[in-house]
C-alpha cells in the first residue's frame, strides 16, 4: 500500500516484496506447498496488485490512460482525489483480501518468530546512514506534496523534479546512480504507451474504434449498473489474448466515449478498466505470478488453493465496483 | 545518523529554493476559465483565442486554468456542473471568468456573497441583475447585446417590404431565452417583429420556419447551440452545419445569424458579438483585477458594443441578395467572408 503511489509498476513492487517473502519462509520455517506460504505468498502478491488500481500513479496503465480524459478531468483526478474517488473500493478490497485469507488460507504458524536473530541482523546493519533517512524523507515528501497540492499548488511534477534534484545535489544519488539505480525501461515503457495513445488519438484511431462498436452499447440507456457489467465482459474478453496494459488501455479507449454518451463520469470508465484488467483466470494472464514462476517459487505454493483465492479476490474486484455506485452518486461524479 | 557538513551549503541552498517555489506558488494568481460550452465549439475556441492573445502580451506570472460545461454536447450538464464546483474548490482561483449564461446560471452564481474567487462575467445575454451580479465589489464582467441595430440598418437594402416582417427563431435554453428577450426588446420601427419561439428540437425549429413561409420577410437565427434532433430521450444534437444548411435552403424569409457560427456552418449573412474580443477584454480585466488586489473595489460592467459580419457568397447569390462593399470588407478583414 504504501509502495502503491511510489513504485507504479506491480511487477516492480512485487520484486521489491519477494526477497521479503523468502525471507520470512526461512524465518519462519514454514513447509513447502503447506498453508502458511501459500497464504504468505497470496498476501505478497496481493500487496503488490491490491492497490494498483486505486492510485493514480500505481499502474502503468492509469498513468497513460489518464491522458485519455478531458484536461480538466486529469487534473482533478492525477493527485489524491483519485484515492478518494476509488476509496469504497479500496476498503472492500481490503476487507474482501482479509476475509479471504481467513476462509481460504486460514494459516496458523506455531513457531514464534525469531525476534533475537532479527534484532541480531537489525544490529549489524547499523543505525540509518544519512542516504537513508534522505530516501525515507524523499518518499515522505513525495506522498505528503502530491496528497496536498490544493493547499500549496505545486504541482506533482515540480515536487518530484524538485526531490530528484535534493537526492543529486546532496550526493545521495550519484551520476553512476542515476544512470543505473533509476528504472529507465519502466520510464521509457511509460513514454512509449503515452506516445502510443497521443498518436492514436492524433489518427482518430481511437475515434474509429469507439465509433465501431459504440452503436452495439445502445442497451446501457444511462444504466451505470449494465455499464458496469460491459466495461467487465470488455475488459475481461480482452485480457484472454492481450496484456493487462494493453487490455486496459483499448477498454479504457473503447469506453469512455460510451460512459460519456451515458452520463456516466469518463474517470468511471477508466476505473473499471484498470480495476477489472486485474482479474485474471489463467497463470499466463498475469505477469506477476509470472515473475514469481521464473524465480521457482511457484513450486513452493499449493497452487490450486492459491487459485482459489484468485478467483474470490476476481469477485471481490466485481463487488466493490458494484458497492461504489451510491458513493460516486454522492460524490456527484455520477 | 550525522549531518555531512560538507552538505551544509547545498542543504541551505536547498531549503531556500524550496521556500521560494512554495511562496511563489502560492502567491501566483490563478484564473479559471469555466465555459458553458465544449471546447470544440468554434465560439469557445475563439473566445480562447482573445484570452490567449492578452495573456501573450503581459508579464505577469500567472495559473490558467480552462473548465468545459459541455452544455453543447449534452441535455443534462449535472456532472459538469460537479466537475466545475470541484475544479474551483480545488485550484481556488482568485478570478472566476465564466463564459455566457448556463456557466454564471449553474456556478458562478453561487460564488457572488464569498470573499473568493472574484468573477468575471461574459457574454451573458441576461441581465447583470438576473443572477444577482449588480453592485457586488467582487464581480464585474461584460454582458453581451445582440448586435440588433446593425441587422436593422441592413434591413433596407435586402430585398422585400420598406417594413419588413421579422421572426426569431431561438434555442430553449437560457441563452437562447434571454437572446429572444433583448430581441423582443428592441425597438425594430420601421420593421416589426411577427413571431418569435424559443424550441428544443430540430424537429420543432423547421414547423416554426416552415410556418413563417407567408407571414415573414427576415428570419433571424440565434443560437442552436445544444437543439436536440427530435423529442425521443435518445435522440442527438443537431449539428450545426445540418441546421445551417437547412435554414438555406428550405426558409422562405432571409436568414441573418446572429453567431459567427451560423456563416461558418454554411449560412449567408451573420452579425454577431465578436468572441475574440470578449475573451480579450476578459482577461485584461482578470489581469487588472489581481495586479490590484491589494485595493479592491467596484468595478461596473460593461457592454461590448463591438461585433463582428460573417458573410457567405453563396447563399446569398443564390437569394440574388447585393450587400455594401462595406460588410464584405468588413467581414474579409476578420477573416468570416466566405466565398
Amino acid at each position: 500500500m504504501v509502495l502503491s503511489p511510489i513504485v507504479p509498476a506491480g511487477n516492480s513492487r512485487l520484486s521489491i516484496l519477494l526477497p521479503l517473502y523468502t525471507d520470512m519462509i526461512k524465518g519462519l520455517h514454514l513447509e513447502p506447498r503447506s498453508m502458511g506460504t501459500t497464504a504468505l505468498m497470496a498476501a505478497t502478491v496481493s500487496g503488490s496488485l491490491l492497490f494498483a488500481p486505486l492510485m493514480a500513479t500505481s499502474k502503468p496503465a492509469s498513468i497513460t490512460a489518464i491522458t485519455l480524459l478531458p484536461l480538466e478531468v486529469q487534473r482533478q483526478f492525477a493527485g489524491s482525489y483519485w484515492l478518494v474517488a476509488a476509496s469504497v473500493a479500496a476498503v472492500g478490497l481490503l476487507l474482501l483480501h482479509y476475509l479471504l485469507m481467513r476462509w481460504l488460507l486460514p494459516a496458523t504458524n506455531p513457531r514464534p518468530l525469531p525476534k533475537v536473530r532479527i534484532s541480531g541482523q537489525l544490529g549489524l546493519l547499523g543505525p540509518l546512514s544519512f542516504a537513508e533517512w534522505m530516501a525515507l524523507g524523499s518518499i515522505a515528501a513525495l506522498l505528503l506534496g502530491t496528497a496536498t497540492v490544493s493547499l500549496h499548488h505545486v504541482q506533482p511534477p515540480w515536487i518530484g523534479g524538485c526531490i530528484l534534484i535534493s537526492l543529486l545535489v546532496m550526493g545521495v544519488l550519484s551520476k553512476q546512480d542515476f544512470r543505473r539505480q533509476i528504472d529507465w525501461s519502466l520510464v521509457f515503457y511509460l513514454i512509449g504507451a503515452d506516445s502510443m495513445v497521443r498518436i492514436m488519438t492524433h489518427l482518430g484511431v481511437d475515434d474509429a474504434l469507439s465509433r465501431a462498436v459504440g452503436g452495439y452499447f445502445g442497451f446501457i440507456n444511462g444504466r451505470i449498473e449494465v455499464f458496469v457489467l460491459v466495461a467487465l465482459m470488455t475488459t475481461t474478453v480482452l485480457r484472454v489474448g492481450l496484456p493487462g496494459t494493453a487490455s486496459a488501455l483499448i477498454s479504457t479507449i473503447l469506453l469512455i466515449p460510451v460512459a460519456e454518451a451515458n452520463g456516466i463520469h469518463p474517470w468511471i470508465s477508466l476505473f473499471l478498466c484498470m480495476l477489472f484488467s486485474d482479474i485474471w483466470f489463467a497463470q499466463y494472464q498475469n505477469s506477476a505470478w509470472i515473475q514469481v514462476v521464473s524465480r521457482g517459487l511457484a513450486a513452493d505454493v499449493d497452487v490450486p488453493r492459491f487459485m482459489r483465492y484468485i478467483q474470490g479476490m476476481n469477485l471481490a474486484r466485481v463487488l466493490v465496483a458494484f458497492l461504489s455506485i451510491p458513493y460516486w452518486k454522492w460524490l456527484q461524479l455520477q | 545518523m550525522k549531518f555531512p557538513s560538507r552538505h551544509l551549503l547545498a542543504g541551505i541552498f536547498l531549503g531556500i529554493s524550496l521556500l521560494l517555489l512554495l511562496a511563489f506558488n502560492l502567491n501566483r494568481p490563478r484564473i479559471l476559465v469555466l465555459h458553458s460550452a465544449s471546447n470544440e465549439s468554434r465560439w469557445v475556441k475563439d473566445v480562447n483565442v482573445g484570452i490567449r492573445r492578452t495573456l501573450a502580451t503581459q508579464l505577469l506570472p500567472v495559473t490558467v486554468e480552462w473548465d468545459y460545461m459541455d452544455e453543447d454536447k449534452r441535455t443534462d450538464t449535472a456532472l459538469q456542473t460537479a466537475e466545475a464546483h470541484r475544479a474551483i474548490a480545488r485550484l481556488d482561483p482568485d478570478i472566476l471568468i465564466a463564459v455566457d449564461d448556463e456557466a454564471n446560471a449553474q456556478v458562478a452564481r453561487h460564488y457572488v456573497n464569498r470573499e473568493r474567487p472574484r468573477i468575471v462575467f461574459v457574454s451573458i445575454d441576461q441581465s447583470p441583475s438576473f443572477y444577482g451580479y449588480e453592485g457586488l465589489p467582487n464581480i464585474t464582467g461584460i454582458a453581451e447585446r445582440l448586435p440588433l441595430t446593425a441587422v436593422r440598418d441592413v434591413l433596407p437594402i435586402l430585398p422585400g417590404n420598406t417594413a419588413q416582417r421579422i421572426a426569431a427563431i431561438a434555442v430553449n435554453n437560457p441563452t437562447g431565452q434571454a437572446e429572444l428577450s433583448q430581441v423582443r426588446g428592441f425597438n425594430w420601427s420601421p420593421h416589426r417583429l411577427v413571431a418569435s419561439k424559443a424550441v428544443a428540437t430540430f424537429t420543432d425549429w423547421q414547423t416554426f420556419v416552415n410556418n413563417r413561409a407567408m407571414d415573414t420577410d427576415i428570419l433571424l437565427v440565434l443560437s442552436y447551440s445544444g437543439l436536440k434532433l427530435s423529442d425521443s430521450d435518445n435522440s442527438g444534437f443537431a449539428d450545426g452545419k445540418l441546421i445551417a444548411s437547412w435554414v438555406e435552403s428550405q426558409a422562405a424569409p432571409i436568414p441573418i445569424g446572429l453567431h459567427v457560427a451560423y456563416v461558418a456552418d454554411g449560412g449567408g449573412l451573420a452579425f454577431a458579438p465578436p468572441p475574440t474580443v470578449f475573451g480579450e477584454q476578459a482577461m485584461a480585466m482578470a489581469l487588472k483585477w489581481v495586479e490590484n488586489k491589494a485595493s479592491p473595489q467596484t468595478t461596473p460592467p460593461t457592454w461590448s458594443e463591438h461585433f463582428d459580419v460573417a458573410v457567405r457568397a453563396g447563399p446569398l447569390n443564390h437569394r440574388g441578395i447585393k450587400l455594401l462593399p462595406i460588410y464584405i470588407e468588413a467581414a474579409r478583414l476578420g477573416r468570416r467572408y466566405y466565398p
